[in-house]
């Protein structure tokens, strides 16, 4: 096991984010005014920490997801990794820093693609942006490993999305975002969609992940008791603002703003 | 994945039967050489306009050539305009219509109104007008078509991005730093063949009328080679004696263009949004 | 005192088809619902609780799937062999369900008003006039705690949040005042608050209107807010049935006993966080694919007690304590 140091710097600094989207109207597309998905939020993750956004639809925290790992430009406000700017980071740079996964197993793998295609397109471009040449019985052997790394049989190469169960294809994904080797991942809902049992099981292997490769995890999540369960630390977000943020046992025990008080309270059981 | 594609295809009745048809056809182009009882282009007077015998199946026309053997050497030309005009015609539309879906903006903006002024003009004349200023033969004939063919393509290719290019696994791509052009071709592109297939197959039939049309009226492929339209040219002087030699070519033609469009709208059926749903 | 049994699925056996396969969606699934009761149907995805929702009502296009056997007896009458036209009579009226995804249950190009007319006018014998139907509308809309529903009566469905949405829902399907409300995963689309005040409502509804419900869900929390009694299912057949409380303090089928542990909820790491987090007690493997089941039990391939009889035969399901059914061989107190 190794030791997490968890004062040993910020892996993460999101300073007065902010992101308006333009409502336009008439046909000449006049801006009238902005929907604000994101208002000023602020927060930082340490490294090896899990760090929670929890808030209901409409509450900025997948937005926010979008914009840490840029496939959102933010309209104001700065993201740093490790103190580095990140829009000042190219792309490939960004992609091997940070890397995400997404809630729907379904839609988050190219059906027309086989899952060696799918895997092979990171760890290709790992093998690229690291200025490797590329080698095709190690570019296999390498897709093989992470297959088994997040539990699933290494021979499943030339099969399809379809041929899979949810849970399984959340695995692939995580896979996928495992390969370019990142320090940090955005988990964007990862559970919500799976059944009770295989949820465990995703959680469970998230826990072992991060203890094994010393990641760090922005979890966005609406489900409470997942949050409290693996996180570390947890902000809430209401319309597009933070309205609470600490500790999760701070959090959950005594909460402060009444907008959190109201989600707990409406857990059930 | 491609197992089920071909299990439904097979259900699917009039698609099969254009297959068949069509398979039939792109053999007899293959094999013209073997199975042409006579030389097309031979010709023999004293033998002109014969009607359909035991020596000549099709009859003759007007300079004694078996019309059995040119309408065979005929597929090879239709064939060949319908591969290549539409080959033309898809790679433009594809590319169009993956960089105006995708990047969206501008560029889009840009494409579609390109789009909207190709569909402007009337295919045909606009083909005329070209054909006009250059030498008509037919590789004029199968670039000219495959650049007016794809205006159509380009919109439909578009359409399926846009559904497509909001999808979780295109974002993923994205997240991975992958370049644009990558994501277009290997990512976007395989989920948005069902149009471009239908809009080939469908496509092929038209390009095959179109050059039938031009060589009809002289502008096409030129005589001596045999062309199915050409051939139509030299029966229309001879409608009311020489019968055949307007029946056979117009039959072929008839023929082919069906089996396309049944083999495209099969093709439509079994594809997607079903496919996806299995 | 046996309580009055007011619907009664027995055996029920249901197969879909796809392409040349068949799916076993379920087997000789048996639940009965009581007056005025909340009865939970749990599970995950694939174990047959949707299809045997939609079951009751026949709700299931003879081209997709057909039940191969078994009956659904209300007040009397098999639902299963009645005429359309009384089968007809009974949807909506008698028995209403609700789905749950309300956006796509309602009609988009009809305004609210118009939709839950459409149920009333359909069931009612007597022609109602327009002035007493606007009236009837908002009383029910009342009823359902819709804000303001003088003016949301007259919106369409794009326009309203999605609890107001499914308050429509319940709206129109309680519009005639039925016996039975099935409800297949009411609030699995909705916020968290919101899901809190729509649970809270059919609560209310229930003691106000001696409606009886069946709650179809995967949401443990859920069951045990609102359902007096719970039946887990597992490959299209019932594999444990008990009260609430029975449930949750004593599940008795190693497949129940399963799923609680994996519960985030019932794993509260220890005080102070350190990074050695407990791990959830997961269950092993996957949901069996419904076309392909396991011979005998079929959750013997993930059971952490299993025996070799459990590969042979599957278990009946047996009473082991007062009214606390298990199928399993090997289930005791």
């Amino acid at each position: 096991m190794h030791e997490k140091v968890q004062n040993d710097g910020l892996i993460l600094r999101v300073q007065n984010l902010k992101k308006y989207f333009p409502v336009e109207r008439g046909i000449f597309r006049r801006v009238v005014d902005y929907v604000r998905a994101v208002d000023d939020i602020s927060f930082d993750i340490r490294k090896g920490e899990i760090f929670a956004l929890v808030g209901e639809s409409g509450c900025g925290k997948t937005t926010t997801a979008k914009l840490v790992v840029r496939l959102l430009e933010p309209t104001d406000g700065k993201i740093s990794f490790y103190g580095k700017d990140v829009s000042l980071m190219g792309r490939r740079e960004l992609s091997q820093k940070i890397q995400i996964i997404f809630q729907d197993p379904f839609a988050s793998l190219n059906p027309r693609l086989t899952i060696g295609t799918i895997v092979r397109e990171a760890v290709r471009q790992r093998w690229e942006a690291s200025g490797e040449k590329v080698k095709t019985k190690e570019l296999r052997q390498e897709i093989e490993e992470l297959l088994v790394q997040v539990g699933l049989p290494g021979d499943i190469l030339d099969d399809y999305p379809h041929q899979f169960s949810g849970g399984q294809r959340q695995r692939i994904g995580i896979a996928r975002a495992l390969a370019m080797r990142p320090e940090l991942i955005v988990a964007d809902e990862p559970v919500s969609s799976l059944d009770i049992s295989v949820q465990a099981q995703i959680l469970n292997l998230l826990l072992d992940l991060r203890d094994s490769l010393g990641l760090s995890y922005l979890l966005i999540a609406h489900d409470l008791n997942v949050v409290r369960f693996l996180s570390d630390r947890v902000t809430v977000m209401y319309q597009g603002k933070i309205v609470e943020a600490g500790s999760v046992d701070a959090v959950y025990n005594s909460p402060q703003h009444f907008y959190t008080k109201r989600l707990l309270e409406a857990i059930p059981k | 994945m491609w197992k089920i594609f071909w299990r439904r295809f097979k259900r699917n009745r009039l698609a099969l039967f254009g297959a068949v048809i069509i398979l039939t056809l792109a053999v007899t182009a293959i094999i013209a050489p073997l199975i042409a009882p006579f030389d097309p282009n031979q010709q023999d007077i004293l033998h002109r306009l014969e009607p359909p015998s035991a020596k000549h199946f099709l009859g003759t026309d007007d300079l004694g050539r078996d019309l059995l053997s040119r309408i065979i050497y005929g597929t090879r030309v239709s064939l060949l305009v319908g591969f290549v005009a539409v080959g033309i015609a898809i790679m433009i539309g594809t590319l169009l219509g993956l960089f105006s879906g995708y990047f969206g903006g501008r560029l889009d903006a840009l494409i579609m109104r390109l789009v909207d002024i190709m569909l402007c003009f009337p295919t045909f004349f606009l083909i005329l007008m070209v054909i006009a200023f250059l030498e008509p033969n037919i590789w004029n004939v199968m670039v000219v078509i495959g650049l007016t063919g794809w205006p159509g393509l380009t919109r439909l290719v578009r359409g399926e991005c846009l559904s497509v290019r909001e999808r979780e696994f295109i974002q993923a791509a994205k997240a991975l730093g992958l370049s644009n052009l990558r994501i277009m071709l290997v990512h976007l592109l395989p989920n948005v063949m069902a149009p471009i297939l239908v809009a080939a197959t469908l496509g092929i039939g038209g390009a095959i009328l179109t050059e039938s049309a031009l060589s009809f009226l002289g502008l096409g492929v030129q005589p001596p080679t045999a062309s199915w339209g050409n051939i139509l040219t030299a029966g229309k002087d001879y409608i009311t004696m020489a019968w055949w030699l307007s029946l056979y070519p117009g039959l072929a033609i008839l023929i082919t263009v069906l089996a396309y469009n049944l083999l495209g709208e099969g093709l439509r059926d079994v594809l997607d949004p079903r496919m996806m749903a299995e | 005192m046996a309580m009055k049994k007011l619907l009664e699925v027995r055996n029920l056996s249901v197969d879909y088809y796809k392409g040349e396969k068949v799916i076993h969606a379920l087997r000789d699934a048996s639940i009965s619902l009581e007056k005025n009761e909340v009865l939970g149907l749990v599970g995950e995805s694939g174990c047959g609780k949707s299809t045997l929702a939609l079951s009751i009502l026949k709700l299931i296009p003879e081209r997709e799937g057909r039940i191969t056997s078994g009956e659904i007896i209300f007040r009397g009458e098999n639902l299963l062999e009645l005429p359309y036209e009384r089968l007809l009579q009974i949807r909506g009226d008698r028995i209403s369900i609700i789905f749950q995804d309300p956006f796509t249950s309602l009609n988009p190009v009809f305004r609210v008003a118009n939709q839950v007319a459409e149920s009333i006018s359909i069931h009612e014998e007597e022609n109602i006039s327009s002035h007493q139907m606007e009236k009837v509308i908002i009383k029910l809309l009342e009823m359902v705690k819709m804000p303001r529903p003088e003016e949301t009566m007259w919106s369409y469905p794009h326009q309203l949040s999605g609890g107001m949405q499914q308050r429509v829902m319940i709206a129109i399907a309680l519009s005639c005042n039925p016996e039975i409300l099935v409800a297949d995963e009411p609030t699995t689309a909705l916020d968290v608050t919101i899901q809190k005040e729509i649970l809270g409502l059919l609560t209310e509804l229930r003691e106000k209107l001696g409606l009886s419900i069946l709650l179809i869900t995967h949401d443990f929390g859920i069951v045990a807010q609102i359902c007096q009694k719970i039946s887990v299912m597992y490959a299209g057949i019932i594999v444990e049935e008990a009260a609430t409380s029975e449930i949750f303090q004593n599940p008795l089928h190693p497949y129940t006993q399963g799923l609680l542990q994996s519960l985030p909820s019932r794993n509260e790491p220890p005080g102070s966080k350190g990074h050695e987090k407990r791990r959830l007690k997961a269950i092993s493997g996957q949901v069996p694919d419904p076309a392909n089941l396991p011979s005998g039990c079929k959750f013997h391939p993930r059971c952490p007690i299993v025996i070799q009889e459990c590969k042979a035969k599957e278990p009946e399901l047996r009473e082991i304590v007062g009214d606390h059914w298990a199928r399993c061989i090997r289930a005791d107190l």
